[in-house]
């Protein structure tokens, strides 16, 4: 688990230090003040191993359309103020033996050639790279890379353990596979208690292949109706669904604008099945809001599980600094009771 | 918090920051920040959220308004873990805490009030009442506070709007005077801040 951060000229963020993370992590403040950022970079750093991809995976997110061997219009909006060659670095401690830190610098000394087979090109010039230093008790170094001919990104068999929930709505064919799993082990209810909530008219969730070739997630709203094909459900439905699929799957669960889609009656219910799974499984999981009412029910959650694992983090940024303060949920209850304004 | 310099002040109840406002003046009390902390026993939860707020090295000083009760001991004790959570930030601001009617005697922001109401006939009226009805407070826990809440319902009930309560009671004719000299030493703690 991830207790304590340092973030440095990563986006916008220039220098931001968080300690005392917990096992479920609520992000808050302003537009611009760093949340998913601060999120990006503790995905970025969760082993030593795969930084590169998941810098690149963060990074398709937000520049989807735009060609990854393009170092200016692809990477450079990585580094705080475009600044490529001043780096940036991510730093994480927590239950590991040694904090895993991971510097991202456009390498000053000549790209080799891009020799071995990549994805898009062999045997053609790099016209750059990007070094990453890998500390965590010893040290190494990897690069990613570019040119016209395409995009070397370093060898990473990936972990799996880490999911991101992005803000809209997107049931992928890794969340399918992950039901599959889930519902061949006779596992499918416990994700289904909590659909109900959004839903009450769920009776279950099946995997048809209605083209022979690819799999498809389908509803059953009453045992004997036909099947609602799940991109039919409505948003907040569909982001429960890969929501829960991830949760009881993965390591840790990222979670950008959590309360998206959701109708605030069930937010409570949504925060006390992260509470429960999250203890039960060990993950560790980091969100992000907008929203009070999802502040207030994450609180009303934990307390009433007397679960202490929670954390609301609000960032704020004045003068171009970026600064946190962590509450924890008796402070988040206090803060609720007497009208105290944590969102920034 | 506003991105300006100011006082800090948290005070236990809405009856303490109604009385500290009309105390203080309008100019004093603009220079004022204040919270409520709905009750002491948020009162330290309170000044750590306080503490957090990244606005909060703005203030340059910090002061607690708080009742003595029945236990000066304890009131000093949640006034000390109050301020231990006002000056967790490490900056040389100025902290202090003001504790109803003297920091020491058993009592209230009542005890205060009663004592500065301005109808000296109609106080003594109300002393004869509570005589009369044989001092019911006397063996309750809190005796004091007790006492000196029952004291002011009555005599504020008696006044030509008898819903008001005291916080409220400053403006009206023979309420409570805030310019009364038992006043002063809050009016100082507050000029501080």
């Amino acid at each position: 688990m991830i207790e304590a951060v340092t973030v440095e000229r990563f986006r916008g963020l220039r220098r931001l230090g968080v300690e005392g993370l917990g096992r479920v992590n609520l992000i808050v403040g302003k537009n611009n003040c760093g949340k998913t950022a601060l999120m990006e970079a503790l995905l970025i750093a969760q082993t030593a191993d795969g930084g590169a991809s998941r810098v690149y995976f963060v990074q398709s997110l937000r520049r989807s359309g735009v060609a990854p061997a393009d170092f200016d219009r692809f990477w450079r909006p990585l580094f705080w103020s475009q600044d490529a060659d001043g780096g940036f670095a991510i730093e994480v401690r927590g239950s590991q033996p040694a904090p895993i830190r991971l510097d991202f610098r456009r390498s000053a000394s000549p790209p080799p050639m891009l020799t071995e087979p990549t994805a898009f090109a062999a045997g053609a010039p790099a016209t750059w790279a990007l070094d990453v230093r890998i500390a965590n008790g010893g040290e190494r170094t990897e690069q990613v890379l570019g040119g016209p001919a395409g995009l070397k990104l370093p060898a990473f068999a990936g972990s799996g353990r880490e999911f991101w929930i992005a803000p809209n709505k997107n049931v992928s064919a890794t969340d399918i596979a992950l039901f599959s799993t889930l519902k061949q082990a006779g596992r499918e209810a416990e994700l289904l208690g909590i659909l109900r909530e959004v839903d009450n008219r769920v009776s279950g969730l099946e995997i048809l292949a209605p083209t022979g070739t690819v799999a498809e997630l389908f509803v059953r709203l009453a045992p004997d109706s036909p099947l609602l094909p799940i991109a039919m459900m409505g948003d907040g439905f569909q982001r429960c669904f890969e929501m829960t699929v991830s949760a009881v799957t993965c390591g840790v669960l990222f979670v950008d604008e959590l309360d998206n889609g959701l109708h605030h009656s069930i937010l409570e219910s949504v925060w006390r099945w992260l509470a429960v799974v999250s203890s039960k499984r060990g993950i560790q999981i980091f969100a992000t809001t907008h929203s009070e009412e999802c502040i207030h029910a994450a609180s009303r959650a934990f307390t009433e599980l007397k679960d202490d694992g929670l954390r609301v983090i609000r960032l704020d940024r004045r003068d171009g600094e970026t600064t946190a303060a962590i509450y924890d949920r008796e402070l988040v209850e206090t803060a609720a009771e007497t009208g105290v304004e944590l969102r920034g | 918090m506003p991105p300006r310099p100011f006082g800090f002040l948290l005070v236990e109840g809405g009856d303490e920051q109604g009385v500290c406002a009309a105390v203080a003046g309008p100019i004093v009390w603009g220079g004022l920040w204040c919270w409520n902390a709905q009750g002491r026993d948020k009162l330290v939860r309170e000044a750590a959220l306080a503490a957090k707020d990244p606005n909060f090295s703005f203030a340059r000083s910090a002061g607690i308004v708080l009742d003595v009760e029945d236990d000066p001991a304890a009131a000093h004790a949640l006034a000390a873990g109050a301020l231990a959570a006002l000056g967790g930030t490490g900056t040389a601001r100025a902290l202090d805490a003001f504790l109803s009617p003297d920091g020491m005697s058993h009592g209230s922001i009542e005890t205060l009030c009663r004592r500065a109401v301005r109808d000296a006939a109609l106080a003594a009226c109300v002393d004869a009442l509570v005589g009369c009805a044989g001092h019911p407070h006397a063996s309750q826990r809190n005796a004091q506070v007790a006492a000196d809440k029952g004291w002011l319902k009555a005599y504020l009930s008696m006044l030509a709007d008898p819903t008001l309560r005291f916080h409220q009671a400053f403006s009206t004719a023979g309420g409570i005077d805030p310019a009364h000299p038992t006043f002063d030493p809050l009016r100082a703690f507050l000029g501080k801040l």
